[in-house]
């Protein structure tokens, strides 16, 4: 987690002690389940994807709480009921990623999108996010430094191809495949 | 008093509004949203004094500040470590380290209101503007990208679309594939702010994007020229010389 998203949280909530106490406490509940998703996990953990998904989605709701009508989320999880797992935490960088090229560093009213699916024994899970192209150009390679998320597969997986990126028009969209047990 | 006050998030806006309302005597002319608004209404408003957050969409805080001629006294307002506020510390601005207390902004407030007229002087002796655009060199983001006026348009060169820099008088002359752009430095300030493996000054007036080289031909009795993609001819000095062949592992 960034320690900006921590501080400027609790700005967001002292803000709103003085003008809405009732969605300051929201908020202070709302972070507090967030950081003890983050805190109580270990590397090797594995969730369900619903896990997962509720876990971001706190995340979500404070970035709301922070920018206002800016931001809106769509997630859409396609997997139908079947059973999925992946490692505790490993989409928390890919949408902290999305929500910096596309929340903290553009102006306009933005969404972004999550979406889950299975395929061939694999859960795909795809995350979007518009960017400005005039002020971050994604960088060849993985892009937009995904890096980390890019290694911790590989040292779960041995694959290479699991973390992918493409650009469409001024939408970057990461891709991420775990493979199921 | 005139204020403004430029963040990019809503409820950072409104707790530093409500603070505010201790003190009739200062008025808040805008809100900006980002550091393009903000430069806007400072040229527009030639406010007493700014409250100005770092981290924004598009230009960030420093940026402002370095595209303004007088740029009036800075509250800053950040989220910011302790290291980049190490950076700024020692000049004659303030700053809130959110979230911050009332009484830690009052104190911000009174000290400038007891010091306004000589934090006026301050920084119109420049030196606190200079040290600010110092401070600027340390921001990563900074690295990445050039900004730059043009036609009283804000421009964002990425530095990766920078072919090479060129001296001229007392700006330096930005050259990429868009055309070439003027900006009020130094060449030495632009030798520190450019990412070291990509930009090499070749020359005392010449800088050059090692991607944009295709060949080093030597010229005249021990001398050399750089030949770019486009097919400009850089000179190389003696010194230059010796630091392409380490970048360029020659």
């Amino acid at each position: 987690m960034q320690p900006h998203f921590l501080f400027n949280s609790l700005n967001s909530i002292n803000a709103l002690i003085g003008s809405k106490p009732q969605q300051a406490r929201t908020m202070i509940q709302q972070l507090s389940d967030f950081l003890r998703g983050t805190l109580k996990k270990e590397d090797n953990q594995w969730l369900s994807l619903d896990e997962e998904l509720h876990q971001l989605n706190l995340y979500l709701e404070i970035e709301k709480i922070r920018f206002g009508h800016r931001l809106s989320t769509t997630i859409n999880n396609e997997t139908n009921g079947i059973e999925t797992k992946l490692p505790a935490l490993l989409l928390q960088p890919v949408l902290e990623n999305a929500i910096k090229f596309g929340l903290y560093e553009t102006a306009e009213d933005i969404t972004i999108t999550l979406e889950a699916r299975t395929q061939n024994n694999t859960l795909v899970v795809a995350i979007t996010n518009p960017f400005d192209p005039e002020t971050s150009l994604p960088r060849k390679g993985t892009g937009f430094g995904l890096a980390s998320v890019q290694r911790r597969l590989y040292l779960l997986f041995s694959g290479n191809d699991l973390l992918q990126t493409e650009v469409k028009e001024n939408i970057f969209i990461t891709t991420i495949k775990i493979p199921q047990q | 008093m005139k204020a403004l006050v430029i963040d990019d998030e809503p409820l950072a806006r409104s707790i530093l509004l409500e603070y505010l309302q201790n003190f009739p005597q200062i008025e808040v002319l805008q809100e900006c949203n980002d550091g393009f608004e903000g430069v806007k209404a400072i040229n527009q408003y030639n406010p007493d004094f700014i409250f100005l957050d770092i981290q924004m969409p598009k230009i960030n805080g420093f940026e402002v500040l370095e595209l303004i001629e007088n740029p009036p006294a800075v509250i800053f307002t950040t989220a910011f470590d302790e290291f980049a506020i190490k950076v700024f510390e020692v000049h004659a601005v303030d700053y809130l380290l959110k979230p911050f207390s009332k009484e830690r902004f009052d104190k911000a407030i009174e000290k400038f209101l007891n010091n306004s007229q000589l934090l006026h002087q301050i920084l119109h002796q420049k030196t606190a503007t200079q040290s600010l655009l110092q401070a600027t060199q340390e921001m990563p983001s900074h690295s990445e990208r050039i900004v730059v006026k043009t036609g009283g348009k804000i421009k964002i060169i990425p530095t990766a679309d920078i072919k090479y820099l060129e001296a001229a008088d007392d700006y330096v002359k930005i050259n990429t594939a868009e055309g070439a752009f003027l900006k009020n430095k130094t060449m030495s300030y632009f030798e520190t702010v450019l990412p070291q493996e990509n930009f090499v000054r070749t020359h005392r007036s010449y800088i050059v994007n090692i991607q944009e080289i295709t060949r080093i031909d030597p010229y005249e009795k021990e001398n050399h020229l750089t030949i770019l993609r486009g097919g400009q001819r850089i000179p190389l000095s003696k010194n230059g010389y010796a630091k392409l062949q380490v970048v360029l592992g020659l």
